[in-house]
């Protein structure tokens, strides 16, 4: 075990540069700024995990988010899905929490994986056209995983991590899971500090997966929800499978319905023990905090966790897309329609760019696109746009759909053109001018806004090396010129980097027409 | 593996049978975990925080027009929120013109006025980043500006203008017309929002609760209307303004004083409401057969308005039938025991003029429709069988009282509520008693309540998915009507 002793690697360090920098002297008529500042601490214990501290003593509750550097792009095909199953089994407690006895429990948990897995094999060879399984012998084996499960009941405590948390006053605990990341996160109040580093570092240090295979199910349920029913969700799903040909990010976070099912505990296990250590770990606390406390509580419960290697990376590179690509979905919804085209990473100097595009074009009324498409054009119901993908090169995305359902040609091509005009029309200043005040004054509201500011401290300090580049890129952002503009805009939207995606009902069967 | 599936014929035979065994999991003494036992040693100092009232951090006062206005100060940062809030809802417009409320709001947002068309206005608040978004209610019609400190003078002005002398073009009351028609278009596309408006419109008929915008009633909205509802309802003595951020009580009352200078007009007389429910009762079970993977299931029937001497009772009882998640019953067994369902929850509001939807809510995979249905309903009608045990109840007690402070963590929060509670006829000191009135709810009253509000044979089913195939299965519990979701009419 390591000795525990905190490096202060960064003190105390201010965005509040950041005000001073961005606006030029407050108007005359009005009385001075107040002074503000976000201060953030950042802490490393010796095992690697980091600490962002936002102490805020106007509020009076602490909020507390997790980053680990872990996504889905970090899987492969077969186990699709897995960062997010092992996000939800993050809940079911630990060698302590959830249960009255681990040592029954975990001799139980070892004879339904062992059955479970007899199960996987025999239907794994209908995969490979050897044979159906022999329905009788599923059967007794599902019967035989249930009679365990019920068995494991005597000695689980049922949600007892959320039924601990919740009755001292903790709020809101849950999590995310994106291409790059796992987020955890909740709210507390103040005295609830030890708890919570008792917890949290609990369930890094020994978690248990306790009732598998039913949070399994549960995710597929998520799936069905929010992909296989949802229109939306569909069309995102195959808009990123034809986009990409080569490197993960072409699944989404959810993963294929068939690696859902096909998922063991101990796979998910070895994933937790590939990713979950603490030099992969950011956590961020904003709010009600004495920054010593904290680490003195940091250092205690977290400090004997033992490091990892060095967090994983995707070594395929996307093949250079050469052409334009398509996709049609047919599906019983109204028609919409999302594009999308191979950008940069958040590290990329043309990022920053690329998020001006993005102001540009649909920030705001007064907008490019959602002038002309929906308040002009009369073409499109909404028109939103995004950037998918920080840690690598990632994806600018446009969704829309149609006003009414005839008019969806007519809203594609007119996509297109207002795609292509920004290079050859790019902004005036004035134009420019209107989108910085807007990215200025959105830096203010996700400074005041815990959950922005949290993930935008974790994710600059995970995937560039420091949050205080986010001070870099506002200050770069600000700095575009309409050459920028027109320079990226004319490779980003070149038509041999885009894959459109559209989603509308399948067309009536000769039978059904006649 | 298919731990969870059984064939439907099967369940259909024992669906019923153990509807009423009382909810479950509560037959044992409750287990302590180790690491609850461990937990017990670590030190949790009592929370410091008090409910915040007016006169502390936040001011009220009376404004000459009439308006009602609530500051509290934020100096943090150099950002203003001023949320305006007029009595200009859903239960404010005529049945036969359903959707005026919203499309009144809309247009005073989007659709210019007397001196900038939409274009001018757009742009100008574009050029100053303000921030100015609506929010459509049953009872209130809220308008919210978001801006930097510095550009407050102007952007205030512009909103103020909005509020006071809105436009009304025919070409943008045409354009906010077609929004309308392709969201009426797009209304089937979510089996979840499909679930939850045929649901509240069986349960709530015409009554504003039941209300989902229809084709034959925005259509004939004329510019005449919109003039007169807005002339009515948006004067300052039906007004309540909130504001946060970085300016004193003394420079919030200044700058609104400035920017709506000679404005008049009295709180006008309130119309009367249509009942709730007061058409045709609805069947026991409407199914929507759409061919999806997944069921959405909604029941329900109406709970309590905010008046009722049950609100807290009405509150416990929520958090542990499926309001607090994952600690619920309907958590726990529907979603983490039998993994039927990523979201399973309840909802029993208890801040609404009338009482509004109590409603039972999850999704599932089309062959355990039946099994989710049996095992909802058996935990709902379980709240009036037997009292909660008292290691559940004093946990769902104390997950009420200890995150309580949640509600109140940012001044925008603050500021809201303290304004709702008099916008809503509250008296000034209820959150002070709140947690009073929680502490002293006992389970006897929880299952009294529940043997008001808890009877699924009394409630509404809806779903939506492959289920016109249950139509036999369900037969023997109520009414079963099978629909096939209508291509709106839009003509």
């Amino acid at each position: 075990m390591r000795r525990l002793s905190i490096n202060r690697a960064v003190g105390a360090a201010l965005l509040a540069g950041l005000l001073a920098a961005a606006v030029p002297s407050a108007g005359a008529s009005e009385t001075t700024d107040t002074p503000f500042r976000v201060e953030v601490e950042r802490h490393r214990l010796p095992n690697g995990m980091t600490f962002l501290l936002v102490p805020d003593p106007a509020t009076p509750i602490v909020y507390s988010f997790l980053y680990v550097d872990v996504g889905s792009v970090d899987e492969e095909p077969g186990i699709t899905g897995t960062s997010h199953v092992l996000e939800h089994m993050m809940f079911k407690g630990t060698t302590k929490i959830g249960t009255t006895d681990p040592a029954a429990e975990a001799r139980i948990m070892v004879e339904v994986d062992s059955t479970m897995a007899k199960s996987f094999r025999l239907r794994d060879r209908d995969l490979r056209g050897l044979g159906r399984a022999d329905t009788a012998v599923l059967a007794a084996l599902r019967a035989r995983a249930d009679s365990l499960e019920l068995a494991a009941r005597r000695v689980t405590v049922q949600n007892d991590l959320d039924v601990v948390t919740s009755k001292l006053g903790f709020s809101g605990l849950n999590a995310f899971t994106s291409e790059d990341q796992t987020v955890y996160f909740e709210s507390f109040p103040p005295n609830l500090f030890e708890v919570w580093a008792w917890f949290e570092s609990a369930r890094i240090a020994h978690p248990v997966f306790r009732e598998f295979y039913s949070e399994r199910d549960v995710v597929m349920e998520e799936r069905r929800r929010s992909y296989d029913t949802d229109p939306d969700g569909a069309l995102y799903t195959a808009l990123i499978a034809t986009a990409y040909a080569a490197h993960p990010y072409r699944w989404s976070a959810i993963g294929w319905q068939s690696d859902l099912e096909r998922l063991e505990r101990s796979a998910v296990r070895r994933y937790f023990d590939e990713h979950y250590a603490p030099n992969h770990l950011t956590m961020v606390v904003i709010g009600n905090l004495d920054p010593a406390g904290v680490m003195k509580l940091a250092e205690r419960y977290f400090g004997p966790i033992p490091p990892s290697g060095p967090a994983h990376v995707v070594t395929t590179v996307e093949p250079t897309q050469r052409g334009p690509k398509r996709v049609e979905v047919a599906f019983d919804a109204t028609p919409r329609l999302s594009v999308g085209f191979h950008t940069g990473a958040l590290t990329d100097s043309d990022r920053v760019v690329v998020e001006v595009i993005d102001a540009l074009l649909t920030g705001g009324r007064t907008s490019r696109l959602y002038r002309s498409l929906v308040l002009e054009g009369k073409l499109a119901a909404y028109v939103s746009s995004s950037i998918r993908g920080d840690k690598y090169p990632g994806l600018f995305m446009v969704d829309t759909a149609p006003l009414a359902p005839e008019q969806l040609d007519t809203l594609e091509t007119a996509l297109e053109s207002g795609l292509a005009d920004l290079a050859t029309h790019p902004p005036d200043d004035a134009e420019l001018a209107r989108v910085k005040n807007q990215l200025e004054a959105d830096l203010m509201r996700s400074l005041r806004n815990p959950t922005r500011l949290a993930l935008n401290l974790a994710t600059y300090e995970v995937l560039t090396g420091s949050w205080e580049n986010l001070e870099s890129a506002y200050r770069a952002r600000m700095a575009v010129t309409p050459g920028d503009v027109r320079r990226v805009a004319r490779t980003l939207f070149d038509p041999a980097n885009r894959t459109v995606a559209v989603l509308r009902p399948a067309a009536p069967s000769a039978e059904e027409v006649r | 593996m298919k731990r969870t599936l059984t064939t439907a014929a099967a369940l259909a035979l024992c669906l019923w049978s153990v509807a009423a065994s009382g909810a479950p999991g509560t037959g044992t003494g409750a287990k302590i975990s180790i690491g609850e036992k461990e937990m017990e040693a670590i030190p949790v100092p009592p929370q410091t925080w008090s409910v915040p009232e007016v006169g502390g951090a936040v001011s009220r006062e009376t404004l000459p027009g009439g308006s009602v206005l609530y500051v509290y100060p934020d100096h943090r940062f150099p950002l203003v929120d001023i949320h305006f809030q007029f009595r200009a809802g859903s239960f404010e417009e005529p049945v036969e013109r359903a959707g005026l409320a919203d499309m009144v709001l809309n247009l005073v947002r989007t659709g210019g006025t007397a001196r900038h068309d939409y274009r001018e206005m757009d742009r100008a608040l574009d050029d100053l980043a303000a921030r100015v978004t609506v929010s459509p209610g049953d009872e209130s019609a809220g308008l919210t500006l978001n801006v930097l400190r510095k550009n407050l003078g102007p952007a205030l002005a512009l909103v103020a203008e909005m509020i006071r002398e809105p436009a009304f073009p025919e070409d943008r009351i045409d354009f906010r017309k077609q929004e309308v028609r392709s969201a009426i278009r797009r209304q089937n596309d979510n089996p979840r929002e499909a679930v939850t408006r045929e649901f509240t419109r069986a349960v709530f008929g015409d009554h504003p609760y039941g209300r989902s915008p229809e084709w034959d009633r925005i259509r004939g909205i004329t510019a005449g209307d919109l003039r007169r509802f807005h002339d009515r309802y948006y004067v300052p003595g039906n007004l309540f303004i909130a504001v946060s951020g970085d300016l004193s009580p003394a420079d919030a009352r200044a700058a609104i004083e400035k920017a709506f200078s000679g404005w008049k007009g009295a709180a006008p007389e309130l119309p009367e409401v249509p009942p709730e429910n007061g058409s045709t009762a609805p069947p026991a079970f409407l199914l929507y057969q759409k061919d999806l993977s997944q069921t959405a299931i909604a029941f329900g029937c109406p709970g309590l308005d905010r008046s009722s001497p049950d609100i807290y009772t009405g509150l416990v009882l929520n958090q542990i039938l499926g309001g607090g998640s994952f600690t619920s019953y309907l958590g726990q067994e529907v979603r983490d025991r039998a993994g039927l369902a990523y979201s399973v929850r309840s909802s029993l509001p208890i801040g609404r003029r009338d009482p509004g939807p109590f409603v039972i809510e999850c999704q599932t995979k089309t062959a355990s429709t039946l099994e989710a249905l049996r095992l909802m309903r058996g935990i709902v009608s379980g709240m009036a069988g037997a009292p909660v045990p008292a290691e559940r109840f004093q946990g769902a007690k104390d997950a009420l009282v200890n995150g309580f402070v949640r509600g109140f963590a940012e001044p925008g929060d603050v500021v809201e509520a303290l304004m709702n509670l008099e916008f809503d006829g509250r008296p000034a000191g209820f959150y002070r008693h709140y947690l009073e009135h929680v502490r002293a709810v006992t389970p006897e009253q929880v299952q009294t309540l529940a043997q008001r509000l808890c009877d699924p044979d009394r409630m509404v089913t809806v779903m939506v998915g492959n289920v016109a195939s249950l139509r036999d299965s369900l037969a023997s519990l109520g009414n079963v009507e099978v629909r096939t979701p209508e291509e709106p009419d839009l003509d």
